[in-house]
């Protein structure tokens, strides 16, 4: 390099990006188109440039990002007073962690490996033993029963199997509330079915790790990979907390878990009385009625690992439960997003102070490093 | 998607309930925002949650006046920016990933099969012009993954976020001249992993290659 092409070079930024002082430019211009070092300097760095960009150029943001980013945006937009809103600051710290550290611990791999399982299980069943399958069926043996069957379930839970079979298409918004008599029941009766059936979780889950790891091959093909395309919820299996006498006391100092359950049960049960059913379902449902745990065990958790049945999860999923699955989920920005729209459509739904606290919480861990 | 008012105005209009204008800001800013976090954070799912982090600032400094965001003291774009490369920061320093990684710099054996169907004259294959430009473009991708943290971040304001030297000092608290020496050198190192491809690139354009 000539003692004379110095100042180019050192200038040389600002002028293959432009930013050459008007006074600058003239000069350096002159220099570069007499000297060939000083433009092979410059094309050199120019198509570096152009490789480097061709390859930025390529970068798409991902919609599922620009999505939920429209809609925090939207749900945000309205409501400048609400928005500012006295949220009870002081949310019981231990319960709530405890239960978001549990659903984050469990949760996932729980359901991912027991709807492997499921999958595995009624796949094999179907496909190499029909006969075996239907007969069972006739006989009102369930075979996943044997996991939990001490439990018996007494007929008046009849009405709140499974939210996959009975409400057939009726999704938990549009289907009616169930007769004042069926919610304690049904609350009950989840409730003495939820303890034990959390508890055989486990070494059901020890015992079938094994299979499922053999089906893991199919497993994963079923189920989407990204973190975020998370299963659908199945029904939580954790030890459902006893209801409120009759759902209204709602106190705030109340744990929130138990002013959650009310909501959760009418998600679930609602779907169970669909009208008028046919006779079929009918039977069905009688036959429902002698496995409830299998129900309710192996049909969400299956539909949960495998490709989205004709019946979206989604469209069967509530938005309190949404929300809380989201919440559990860990994934605040999503949760705090459905926790804003539920506040914002129902504000003074008796549920509405958790929601504000787990909104807090959510705003809080989002922000949180 | 919005051109007649500038980002000031969209968040003014955003702030007054109008959501669209919102959405044209986040399209106006999405695509340097997110490359620049992917590129710098080199971890798609991060990146996608980090782009989610800045825009939900956005909203909640519309939201909430008391909110110590934006106030109209600088361009907005240079506090949207400064939201993704803090956001980056804190999370490099939390990974404790915070340091060279130019270790594994793209100097390596990489480098046989792509300079082998550059030697192919004239008449390659289409497939073959395929394979070349997938491994070229991974060659860059990497290239730029192994510059330094602080060159890599200044070289991404630049060439993705298409800042002047001057607000990149401002964004990463830096002088201009680092700033600038910075960028230097991120250039020269990608220059030289890159060099055969970029001779290559500067002989020829790419249509004739590809028409081969």
């Amino acid at each position: 390099m000539a003692a004379d092409c110095e100042p180019t070079r050192a200038q040389m930024l600002e002028l293959i990006y432009g930013e050459l002082r008007p006074e600058a430019r003239a000069e350096v211009d002159a220099h570069v188109a007499g000297c060939a070092a000083c433009r092979a300097e410059v094309k050199a760095l120019e198509s570096t440039r152009v490789l480097a960009r061709r390859s930025l150029a390529g970068d798409q943001p991902p919609p599922r990002a620009h999505a939920a980013i429209m809609r925090a945006a939207a749900a945000a937009r309205p409501a400048p007073a609400p928005a500012a809103a006295p949220v009870p600051k002081a949310a019981p710290r231990e319960k709530p962690s405890a239960w978001a550290w549990l659903r984050g611990k469990w949760t996932l791999p729980t359901f991912a490996t027991v709807g492997a399982v499921a999958v595995f299980v009624l796949a094999s069943r179907i496909f190499l033993e029909p006969e075996k399958t239907y007969q069972r069926g006739r006989e009102g043996l369930v075979p996943a029963e044997e996991v939990s069957a001490p439990h018996t379930v007494p007929p008046a839970a009849a009405p709140v199997p499974a939210p996959a079979e009975g409400g057939g298409a009726a999704s938990a918004a549009t289907v009616p509330e169930p007769p004042p008599s069926a919610k304690p029941a049904g609350a009950s009766a989840r409730k003495r079915r939820g303890a034990p059936a959390a508890r055989a979780d486990q070494p059901a889950m020890e015992a079938e790790r094994a299979e499922a790891e053999r089906g893991e091959t199919g497993a994963e093909l079923l189920a989407p990979p990204a973190r975020r395309a998370a299963p659908p919820p199945a029904p939580e299996f954790a030890p459902a907390p006893p209801a409120a006498a009759g759902g209204q006391a709602l106190d705030r100092a109340d744990d929130e878990d138990r002013a959650a359950a009310p909501a959760r049960n009418r998600s679930f049960a609602g779907a169970a009385p669909a009208p008028a059913p046919s006779p079929r379902a009918k039977a069905q449902a009688a036959k429902k009625a002698e496995a409830p745990d299998q129900e309710t065990f192996a049909a969400p958790a299956a539909s949960g690992a495998a490709a989205p049945p004709p019946r979206s999860a989604a469209a069967r999923e509530s938005p309190v439960a949404r929300a809380d699955r989201l919440f559990g989920q860990a994934r605040w920005v999503e949760a705090a997003v459905a926790y804003r729209e539920l506040l914002r459509d129902d504000p003074r739904n008796a549920d509405a102070p958790r929601w504000r606290q787990r909104l807090t919480a959510c705003e809080a861990a989002a922000r949180a490093p | 998607v919005d051109g007649s008012r500038d980002d000031e105005q969209l968040l003014a209009a955003y702030r007054a309930g109008d959501v669209a204008a919102f959405e044209a800001l986040l399209a106006r800013y999405e695509k340097p925002i997110w490359s620049y976090l992917r590129r710098f954070v080199r971890h798609d799912e991060a990146a996608e949650d980090l782009l989610q982090e800045v825009f939900l600032r956005v909203v909640r400094d519309a939201q909430d006046a008391a909110a110590p965001g934006w106030k109209g003291q600088a361009k907005f774009s240079t506090w949207l920016y400064t939201i993704a490369r803090n956001l980056c920061v804190d999370r490099s320093r939390r990974e404790g990933i915070r340091r060279a990684a130019s270790l594994d710099a793209a100097s390596d054996d990489g480098d046989a099969p792509v300079s082998l169907h550059d030697r192919i004259p004239g008449t390659v294959r289409a497939a073959d012009a395929v394979l070349a430009d997938r491994q070229a473009a991974q060659r860059i991708d990497r290239a730029i993954a192994a510059l330094p943290d602080d060159q890599r971040e200044v070289f991404l304001m630049r060439e993705v976020m298409e800042l002047p030297f001057a607000e990149i000092a401002t964004v990463v608290g830096a002088s201009e001249p680092t700033v600038k020496s910075r960028m230097r050198y991120a250039l020269e190192k990608l220059r030289s992993a890159l060099a055969d491809l970029a001779g290559e690139d500067g002989a020829d354009t790419p249509e004739s290659k590809g028409a081969g």
